[in-house]
């Protein structure tokens, strides 16, 4: 039984179509968590040198306890924005003759194979070994490394608790961040040290190793507490996260005057504020305009001024590089009504241009303000944006109608590669190098204002030859649009 | 799949199309909508290949599944975006939606509910009442019957029946409901495996025979 139901988790995954579409994204993932993990192994290696190589008068021992609560509380916040705990995985079972109980402590358990759970083992296993083991003898380093470990697990099912409980309060990020403010705050002001509280707690531990029994007690509490939980509640209206019903946002209407181009825009808008996904990259765009701040005010980069092409490209297009990569694929669920409706194909490859056009244009009026740092990263950042608008617009719009896939919108943000693709990978290229194409020469020769000139001079004409542009991406759209509408249907 | 020598429909004629699951009806409609490219041949409509102009789209009005429905609008933000490409007055759209206020059942309208989280049945309701709006000259429907109430079908087909004898307009739907599909089309066409194996004016024996072919 138990059996069957690996197997088919197996073949969950394998069988997935984002899975086999993306193969590559995968692979890259998987490359970079094992990097994320192992950097976390050495970070656990070295704790005990790094300790006393920077603070020889501190006990390394009583420095690390001391540090584990704050491990803790750093572990909850990332288990609680980027654990996936698949709930509802289990409704295909409810209705067959399986003990209901039986699914549950499967679903339990399976949640356990997480790389979150790996996290305290690497960081803290070493330290345990190299140094508790030799001061204080293996039995304490055991009871030691049992404790974190259970407190670790305490915290898996914890998590997975209180997200379920808490998911619908509204300013939940806000509540936690101020939390963790204040309870920074109350041990930077040393009113409540809980550093102190922790080195004294798993000083305890290394002392009285008998300790780790009752957190492994703790820890199965938490199991069950879930467990009886989900037991109680195995409806699929009450697994699944409760939708805000009765708020209908934005309408837009202004747009409606600029004709039926203002009508796609206005249906654009409304995709992008009410999915979580396409917000997030929103927000992401205007959080990325105080990127500049790092170029600007590092003093290293003032002498290589040649990155600040790089930088107002990034902070002028950020929308459109972060957003227009997945061009087509936002539309994914509906592809067929647009192929379909009276909506030439060409208005609709403007109207993107023009959503485009505006969010740059916007991040440029704001951009204006680092004519604090001097007028000539004033200069680079018209040209940035008029290359932008006349030139990588086109160029990301072009690359990701490169065989787009499929997004669900209605999933949520946290590691979602949904859509990723070779294109995306490409799209890279463009922003990078293609800027530099004119100025880098004409910089190393001396006539860095010559360069800046014709890059900006580049993005102009392409913007001037806009309509002629357009035709040929909306050419492109119509010679895909077979494939293209294939690959959305495909589940 | 679909291989279908020759075929013509009719201005005006009411088109239905039946067949067991995997017959290709789905994909016949898809082939007229162009959005499956056929492999060889062409659909023509009004003697214009489709693929060749987007002329069609504006006398076509389609519902074929829940992929032609923006379902992160609300019905009424959704009607007033598909009014808008037909260039309808907020008035027209007013005097438009009216006439379905029966089928709607104070269900669809001025409901501050997603598309998303509609049932099944009142998505179908609005890809169909928008699939009618802007006066198209053809309609074609996929199962229109399907996860409708028997009420809902019942003024479904008065309504199609009324577009069809006031307004001349070619009506193609694909149904399993053999009933609904003998009242409301004049010509059945029976398809299997891809290739027409039944193309019949519809009289009093139709139902039968076509009920003793499938449970043959």
């Amino acid at each position: 039984m138990i059996q069957e139901l690996i197997s088919q988790i197996w073949k969950q995954e394998l069988r997935s179509p984002v899975w086999a579409k993306n193969l590559i994204a995968n692979i890259f993932l998987g490359l970079a968590a094992l990097m994320m993990l192992s950097y976390v192994l050495i970070l656990g290696l070295a704790s005990d040198k790094l300790v006393s190589e920077f603070l020889p008068e501190r006990d390394p021992i009583e420095f690390i306890n001391g540090l584990i609560f704050y491990y803790f509380l750093f572990e909850f916040f990332i288990r609680f924005f980027l654990q996936n705990v698949p709930i509802l995985e289990i409704q295909p079972y409810l209705h067959l003759p399986i003990k209901k109980s039986k699914i549950i402590h499967f679903m339990l358990r399976k949640s356990q194979l997480s790389v979150f759970n790996l996290l305290a083992i690497l960081l803290f296993l070493p330290f345990s070994i190299l140094r508790i083991a030799s001061d204080h003898g293996a039995l304490s380093a055991l009871g030691w490394i049992g404790t974190v470990f259970a407190l670790s697990m305490s915290n898996h099912f914890l998590t997975m608790y209180v997200k379920k409980k808490l998911n619908d309060v509204p300013n939940l990020f806000i509540g936690l961040l101020g939390f963790f403010a204040a309870v920074i705050g109350l041990e930077y002001f040393e009113i409540l040290s809980f550093s102190s509280l922790s080195s004294a707690a798993f000083g305890f531990v290394i002392s009285q190793s008998w300790v780790v029994f009752p957190v492994v007690v703790l820890a199965l509490g938490f199991y069950r507490l879930n467990f009886s939980f989900l037991f109680n509640n195995t409806y699929p209206e009450e697994l699944a996260t409760k939708k805000a019903q009765g708020k209908i946002t934005g309408d837009f209407a202004f747009l409606k005057r600029f004709g039926r181009i203002g009508e796609l825009i206005g249906l654009e808008l409304k995709l992008i504020l009410r999915h979580k996904r396409p917000r997030n990259t929103l927000i992401m765009s205007a959080v990325l305009l105080l990127y500049g701040l790092i170029f600007y005010t590092n003093d290293a980069y003032q002498e290589m001024q040649f990155i600040f092409v790089f930088a107002g490209v990034f902070i002028t297009g950020i929308f459109f590089i972060n957003y227009g990569q997945f061009l087509l694929s936002w539309e994914s669920g509906y592809f067929d009504f647009i192929l379909t409706r009276k909506v030439q194909f060409r208005e609709y490859i403007e109207a993107k241009y023009w959503l485009f056009f505006a969010a740059s244009t916007i991040a440029f009026v704001v951009s204006l303000a680092y004519g604090y740092f001097g007028w000539k990263i004033l200069l680079i950042n018209l040209v940035a944006y008029l290359f932008n608008i006349g030139f990588n617009v086109f160029a990301v719009m072009r690359i990701a109608m490169y065989s787009p896939k499929k997004i669900d919108l209605n999933k949520g943000a946290a590691f979602n590669y949904e859509g990723v693709g070779a294109a995306q990978f490409l799209i890279m290229i463009p922003i990078m190098i293609l800027p530099y194409v004119l100025y880098a020469p004409l910089l190393l020769l001396g006539y860095e204002d010559l360069g800046l000139a014709l890059t900006g001079l580049v993005g102009l004409v392409g913007f001037a030859f806009r309509n002629k542009l357009l035709n040929g991406l909306t050419k492109a759209f119509v010679a895909n649009r077979y494939k293209t509408a294939a690959s959305f249907r495909a589940q | 799949m679909v291989n279908i020598p020759e075929m013509h429909v009719a201005k005006g004629q009411s088109f239905g199309l039946v067949g067991n699951n995997g017959a290709g009806k789905t994909t016949f409609f898809r082939m007229i909508l162009d959005l499956i490219r056929p492999t060889s041949g062409e659909v023509l409509s009004k003697g214009i290949a489709v693929n060749a102009t987007e002329d069609w789209k504006y006398y076509t009005g389609s519902f074929l599944d829940e992929s032609f429905l923006i379902d992160y609008l609300t019905p009424d933000e959704y009607f007033e975006f598909v009014a808008s490409l037909h260039n309808y007055s907020a008035g027209d759209l007013q005097e438009f939606l009216n006439q379905f206020d029966d089928l709607f059942n104070d269900e669809i309208r001025g409901k501050k509910k997603y598309i998303r989280d509609l049932s099944k049945g009142n998505q179908k309701k609005v890809g169909i009442v928008a699939a009618l709006m802007g006066n198209p000259e053809i309609i074609l429907l996929d199962e229109p019957f399907a996860n409708l109430d028997p009420t809902t079908q019942i003024r479904l087909k008065v309504i199609l029946k009324k577009l069809k004898e006031e307004k001349d307009v070619t009506l193609m739907i694909s149904s399993h409901d053999l009933n609904h599909v003998t009242e409301v089309c004049e010509r059945i066409v029976l398809l299997e495996k891809g290739k027409v194996q039944k193309d019949i004016e519809t009289n009093e024996s139709t139902l039968k025979d076509l009920e003793d072919y499938f449970t043959a």
